[in-house]
């Protein structure tokens, strides 16, 4: 009864994504240039768009746009920008990763080289300035430049966030607690994933809403529990409906919550001995490591924790979609947005 | 450019309306974990630190409080059209008028009841009140400041108390949430009633000089917040 039920929200999600991914990518191909230089710049800046991505955040962003009454071809420029940046920080992450996989192709740095992947990157920043600009003649001057400070907060944030962690890589900073993987997440996650995308939405319904920070929480819990998901399938996942090197995340040293919980579960022989490991560059790390760094993720529970901790955050998002939410008259966008938080934590891909 | 407006959303009014949640999500939604609270502890010291970035650039570019007056009642309607359980929507509750008499710093936050301060008689940055600890202190002294709370709606609040977040400085060091108490550390506020609460913050030995801030919440109460502010000798 309870997978009937799953695989019913799970449905209804993905049609509601997909709806919206597709009117999305329509108002963002539109602001892709048709001119040259198309074989190593226009061409190419479609490429991670056009993969199999979920469309979370334009979702979430029209979704609560119409849930509060608004009109959803206000808000579709927005929408087209924010998966437009978005794009370009999965460019760039690739090549800070040097990740070799991307919703099931190689990445665009494999493909193209690093020169010509990082500049694709810059050209999707840039070019998802234009549909803000535009927002002008529909949403007038001081609503468009209330989104505008909207995602200037969500991009600095996001930065901030991507900083913190290469850091903890670059530097192999080993004492790392979970609050600093949940600091870390708000800021390179959470924001630009669910926090802001509502926010944006419910700003363009409402005309200039100053009662945005209703969405702060929501996002939050619901943007964590989504990256601790992200993550746990990153180590456990199916390749082929991830998309990505399964174990990636152990190979890049990246500091998820599993590997935080383990640093501070194991003992200190097993600690030094991973931060040995983590030190090294990701070309001198061996599989038969891997395997070891896995063992002991077993050993500690180290993936337990983090999908339990990933369920109550998800629930924690359930309680504050009812104070985001609740108050709505009913819809399917609404239902969309509740069932939503629930088929992020049951995903397999 | 600016900083977005992190202001706390009230989500109930003085009389204040739950939501039911449906009994097949019940098992998921009434755990307060560990992971949740430190999550909501992260969350706030973000915010503090974007109201204090804001509170500083404020005003620059859009008037926001025009943006605000725009309406209100407008806002309200619209989500009262058609729907039987309305979470009220009330915005720009709080408050403040500082009054500086000699040391003594006196803030007063409206604790809300639906009446908004008059449209362009407050900075937008003053929507979210500061107070400030009136005298530098020194590293492993305290110091302390009153604030009145006003409650200007027709029924008496739920009791409250008071939750701060660590404060910051811009170096990064911090002043740990425990170091900031209250006194009382709860009340309830009649019908027309105000009431005074000092806020004490002790300086730790050792804690590095500079300016410190955070904010300060009620529970029960989310339209309530301060941000704190003290200096450090």
């Amino acid at each position: 009864m309870r997978d009937l039920l799953a695989s019913s929200r799970s449905e209804m999600v993905e049609a509601f994504l997909d709806r919206y991914k597709e009117s999305t990518m329509k108002t963002l191909f539109a602001y892709l240039p048709k001119r040259e230089p198309r074989r190593y710049l226009y061409d190419l800046v479609g490429s991670y768009p056009l993969r199999s991505g979920k469309g979370l955040r334009p979702g979430l962003c029209l979704a609560t746009c119409r849930a509060f009454g608004g009109d959803e071809r206000q808000v579709l420029r927005s929408a087209a920008a924010i998966e437009l940046f978005h794009n370009a920080f999965l460019v760039h992450d690739d090549v800070e990763d040097g990740s070799e996989y991307r919703r099931g192709r190689p990445t665009l740095h494999a493909e193209h080289g690093v020169a010509i992947a990082v500049n694709v990157g810059d050209a999707m920043n840039i070019l998802s300035i234009r549909p803000l600009m535009e927002n002008l003649g529909s949403l007038g001057p001081d609503l468009t430049w209330q989104v505008f400070v909207e995602i200037e907060h969500m991009i600095r944030q996001s930065v901030e966030g991507q900083a913190m962690e290469l850091g903890w890589v670059r530097d192999n900073i080993c004492d790392l607690t979970e609050d600093d993987y949940l600091r870390m997440t708000l800021k390179k996650t959470c924001w630009y994933t669910s926090i802001h995308p509502c926010r944006v939405g419910a700003l363009i319904a409402m005309g200039g809403s100053p009662d945005l920070d209703r969405f702060n929480r929501f996002g939050y819990y619901m943007g964590v529990a989504f990256q601790i998901q992200d993550d746990i399938l990153n180590l456990v996942g199916d390749r082929k409906k991830y998309g990505k090197e399964i174990g990636g995340d152990i190979w890049e040293g990246k500091r998820t919550m599993m590997l935080l919980h383990l640093l501070n579960s194991s003992t200190g022989m097993e600690k030094e001995r991973l931060c040995l490991f983590l030190g090294k560059p990701r070309s001198e790390r061996t599989e038969k490591e891997v395997r070891w760094v896995y063992r002991l993720m077993d050993k500690y529970d180290s993936i337990e924790f983090s999908r339990s901790s990933g369920r109550q955050l998800a629930g924690a998002a359930m309680r504050e979609f009812y104070v985001a939410y609740g108050g709505l008259p009913e819809s399917k966008d609404k239902e969309f947005i509740q069932n939503i938080i629930l088929y992020m934590i049951d995903r397999d891909l | 450019m600016k900083e977005p407006q992190w202001k706390q959303s009230r989500t109930a009014g003085t009389g204040k309306k739950t939501v039911e949640i449906p009994t097949s999500l019940k098992d998921i939604t009434e755990t307060t974990s560990h992971v949740v609270m430190r999550a909501a502890s992260i969350l706030e010291e973000e915010i503090a630190k974007g109201i204090i970035a804001a509170k500083e650039m404020e005003g620059k570019f859009v008037n926001i409080e025009k943006t605000r007056a725009r309406d209100p009642e407008e806002v309200i309607q619209r989500f009262r059209r058609d729907a039987h359980d309305v979470i009220d929507i009330f915005i720009d509750l709080v408050s403040a008028a500082s009054t500086r008499a000699g040391q003594m710093v006196q803030t007063t936050i409206n604790t809300g009841g639906g009446s908004r301060t008059g449209k362009g008689e407050t900075a937008a940055a003053d929507k979210v009140p500061t107070l400030t600890m009136p005298l530098p202190v020194k590293a492993g002294e305290s110091s302390q400041v009153e604030m009145t709370l006003e409650n200007d709606s027709d029924k008496a609040t739920d009791e409250f108390g008071f939750y701060a977040s660590d404060l910051l400085s811009a170096a990064g060091d911090r002043i740990a949430a425990g170091q900031v108490t209250f006194k009382p550390s709860s009340l309830v506020i009649g019908p027309k009633k105000s009431e005074k609460v000092i806020v004490i913050v002790k300086a730790p030995k050792g804690t590095p000089p500079g300016g410190y801030s955070g904010l300060i919440q009620a529970t029960n109460l989310n339209q309530l917040r301060a941000v704190l502010v003290v200096r450090i000798q």
